[in-house]
């Protein structure tokens, strides 16, 4: 199974810093590829080295804790020395107190994804032409509606959108979700920030610019040139596995239907 | 009392480069390297400071070693790239292309 990667990012329209951070692997960790996105929160430069800690950590942890293959408690154990590396580093600077980071990663080998996210930077499925949210959206809201306080039209433009009821570094412990995938022929698994969706670009539209030609490099630049188009309100930054299709396999080949 | 000694002027002590960031998020920086090492990266401590997601916090040091200038990886996640080909260190050559993330740093050695 053959996969392409690409990426993109982009601090948006309105901010001048870019508060995400994101690593692309290929081959390392005992991995095919190691795809992670993290957007930072808090005051001063502080989202920024929150979201790039993140992303250094778990990085580190996977590359020398000695393991291989997508496992959810590898992961897991990652994302834990991050919250803590994160965690630590704002208890001794009082510019950094508060900061945080969303957390979503893809950890991927023969066709099998390891997933783990914290916070609302979703990861998605596109398969046979049809997203499916593959994250647990950690927003207050969303929260609300898994406890069936609200219905899910509530939660869409709730003012309390942004505020997350789990993130990396904020508290002493984090509580990541987890779940292990195996992917198929043409699949894409697509890490983002929330700024596609602060955008207003739905998920069918990004699919639909990502996967319309076989140019994945190109379908993530096309993202980010629709977020900047609609005003891109917030930073956006996006990374993309895809399962190539063998065509030596296949009589016909499957249809995109996004 | 003895007249304080008056700090040398900076003389130049050997071959001078220039680092410039020709496309990227921080395109249309130049830096001039020298005497001293210069440090990149995503943090406000670096001499040279990308605001790039794919860079790291310390990302690669330009070095001269004799009258050779080096490129050194600091551990980087996403690795530092000269010419296309990922690299630990490596010895520069006038006219080289560095990548650190999304930024393409073309390097060259003045008066060559």
């Amino acid at each position: 199974m053959r996969l392409r990667i690409a990426w993109a990012t982009d601090p948006g329209l309105e901010r001048e810093e870019n508060e995400d951070s994101v690593a692309v692997w290929r081959h390392k960790a005992g991995l095919d590829t190691l795809i992670v996105v993290c957007d930072g929160m808090g005051g001063h430069a502080a989202g920024q080295e929150a979201s790039s800690l993140a992303v250094s950590t778990v990085t580190k942890v996977l590359a020398e804790d000695g393991e291989e293959g997508p496992d959810v408690e590898r992961l897991t154990r990652a994302c834990k020395e991050a919250n803590k590396a994160v965690f630590m580093a704002a208890q001794d600077n009082p510019d950094w107190l508060g900061m945080g980071s969303t957390m979503v990663i893809a950890a991927i080998r023969a066709g099998e994804v390891a997933l783990l996210n914290v916070g609302d930077s979703p990861a998605y499925l596109f398969r046979n032409g049809f997203a499916k949210l593959i994250s647990q959206d950690h927003s207050w809201p969303a929260e609300q509606v898994r406890l069936g306080l609200i219905k899910a039209e509530e939660a869409a433009n709730h003012p309390q959108k942004h505020k997350l009821t789990r993130a990396v570094g904020v508290w002493e412990q984090v509580q990541p979700f987890t779940d292990k995938i195996k992917l198929e022929e043409g699949d894409a698994v697509v890490l983002c920030s929330d700024g596609v969706e602060t955008a207003g670009v739905s998920v069918e539209e990004m699919g639909r610019l990502l996967l319309k030609d076989g140019n994945l490099d190109r379908g993530a630049e096309r993202v980010i040139e629709r977020c900047r188009e609609l005003g891109a309100p917030d930073n956006v930054t996006l990374a993309v596995a895809r399962v190539e299709v063998d065509v030596t396999k296949t009589a016909v080949l499957p249809k995109l239907k996004i | 009392m003895p007249a304080r000694q008056q700090p040398a002027a900076s003389v130049a002590a050997g071959p001078q480069a220039e680092l410039t960031i020709e496309s990227g998020p921080d395109a249309g920086h130049s830096h001039r390297a020298g005497d001293h090492a210069v440090r990149m990266g995503r943090s406000p401590d670096n001499d040279i400071i990308l605001r790039d997601p794919a860079t790291s916090g310390h990302h690669a040091r330009l070095e001269r070693r004799g009258d050779q200038f080096w490129v050194v990886d600091l551990g980087s996640t996403n690795g530092t790239f000269v010419n296309g080909e990922s690299i630990q260190e490596k010895q520069l050559n006038q006219g080289d292309r560095l990548t650190l993330g999304q930024n393409s740093v073309h390097f060259a050695v003045l008066g060559a």
